[in-house]
């Protein structure tokens, strides 16, 4: 098990801002909601654990791009959700360019013979 | 008046950091719950869904400690210089986990290269048993009581146990009545590298923890979620070992004297209990227990045997 989640986390990093940005742009969620969100969104191939969840969560609300409220659920339960701020907005589409800028760069290494 | 809204300041501070505290606590047990029961739903038992669910966090008290320090590198960092952020982000995004794992692999790896020799057990100081990479645990100071014991992995062979484990029984203090049903608690520290163990007492009293990793662990025990102070006795250490190797025991009392013998027939000290089939004379069954209430010291010596 510890194997697989090591692999996860290599091909997470750097992607994780961008694909929780990405999820709380859509709607706020919190954090296991998230997780299925994006696990749902790239077909499992993503599979977020609470260990690079929430520091991740709470890194980009120390940012302030993501604001956490806390809301009680059906069992009343407190839950804290989160929300793309206007700066986390703007640091999303900052992300997005660098990672198409990314995608290209490595494609014109696989691609050259 | 500025002493006392210094003081105010002061008592601000120490509240917000509870709250802050509090926080994280609630949205991580949120996680716990809802993982957990997604595994009840799927057909777990409770126990086995509550221990799932937090492997899978992969120790709660190292996560929040990884927020927590987050917090104050971030903080920190961010008055030396705009980029900082972006550094930070890339860099304890992967480090944290990975770093977790590694470690825990690494006290694995070093608890099955064991096939050390002296285990000792000093009932004076609440600590059992002092051993390289061995389960140690403390406790605090309270109104109930817990006997312990705990099981050394020397064993290499196929068949016998290669885990520290950890069983005991829990009484109340004063009546000696057993506490049943009430949750018992392993909590690493230092915490990042090892997971927490959970189990339950039953109706005597008597839990049990299996294939510990080497740490040092806390043991808590709580009923209907409210922590109930224990107070330990270092009360017997358990081995398992292959019938196929001769070990010596030895047992230093409080008045000094020692015990030793190679098999349970020959060490004739009251509060040693052996239990588990006898095996070929002059070799110790593949179960046996010392018992040792006199405050004193327990020696094991178990020779380095080769590896299978």
């Amino acid at each position: 098990m510890a194997g697989t989640r090591k692999e996860r986390m290599d091909l997470l990093r750097g992607t994780l801002d961008l694909l929780i940005l990405r999820t709380l742009e859509l709607q706020p969620l919190h954090g296991i909601a998230i997780s299925d969100r994006i696990r749902q969104a790239t077909r499992g191939a993503f599979h977020i654990q609470a260990g690079s969840l929430f520091p991740a969560l709470h890194r980009l609300e120390q940012e302030g791009w993501i604001a956490g409220q806390w809301t009680t659920n059906d069992n009343a339960r407190r839950i804290k959700s989160y929300t793309l701020t206007a700066a986390g907005r703007k640091q999303l589409s900052a992300e997005k360019r660098v990672w198409e800028r990314i995608v290209v760069a490595v494609t014109q290494v696989l691609e050259t013979s | 008046m500025p002493f006392l809204s210094r003081v105010m300041s002061f008592w601000r501070n120490i509240f917000r950091r509870r709250k802050v505290e509090q926080d994280l606590n609630d949205e991580l047990m949120a996680y716990v719950e809802e993982v957990t029961e997604r595994h009840l739903r799927a057909g777990m038992t409770a126990d086995a869904a509550r221990e799932a669910a937090l492997l899978e966090v992969g120790g709660l008290d190292g996560l929040k400690q990884q927020i927590r320090q987050q917090h104050i590198g971030i903080r920190g960092l961010r008055k030396l210089a705009a980029f900082a952020g972006v550094a930070v982000v890339f860099f304890s995004a992967g480090i944290g986990s990975t770093l977790a794992v590694t470690r825990w692999k690494e006290s694995r790896a070093q608890s099955t290269h064991t096939e050390t020799s002296a285990v000792k057990s000093d009932a004076s100081v609440n600590r059992v048993p002092r051993y390289p990479s061995n389960v140690m645990f403390y406790t605090s100071e309270g109104n109930a009581f817990a006997e312990v014991s705990s099981s050394i992995p020397i064993c290499v062979g196929p068949n016998c146990s290669r885990w520290p484990s950890l069983e005991g029984l829990l009484s109340e203090k004063k009546t000696q009545a057993p506490l049943a049903n009430v949750e018992v608690t392993l909590v690493p520290a230092p915490p990042p590298p090892v997971l927490p163990h959970f189990t339950r007492t039953d109706e005597y009293g008597r839990f049990n923890f299996n294939a510990l990793p080497g740490s040092t662990f806390r043991l808590i025990v709580k009923s209907r979620g409210v922590d109930i102070p224990i107070n330990t006795r270092a009360g017997a250490v358990s081995v398992a070992v292959p019938t196929d190797a001769p070990y010596s025991v030895s047992v230093t009392r409080k008045d000094g004297t020692q015990v030793e013998g190679h098999n349970p027939e020959k060490l004739k000290l009251t509060g040693i209990v052996s239990f588990g089939k006898p095996s070929t004379p002059g070799f110790l069954p593949s179960n046996f227990r010392i018992l040792e209430y006199d405050k004193g010291t327990v020696e094991l010596k178990i020779p380095n045997q080769a590896k299978p």
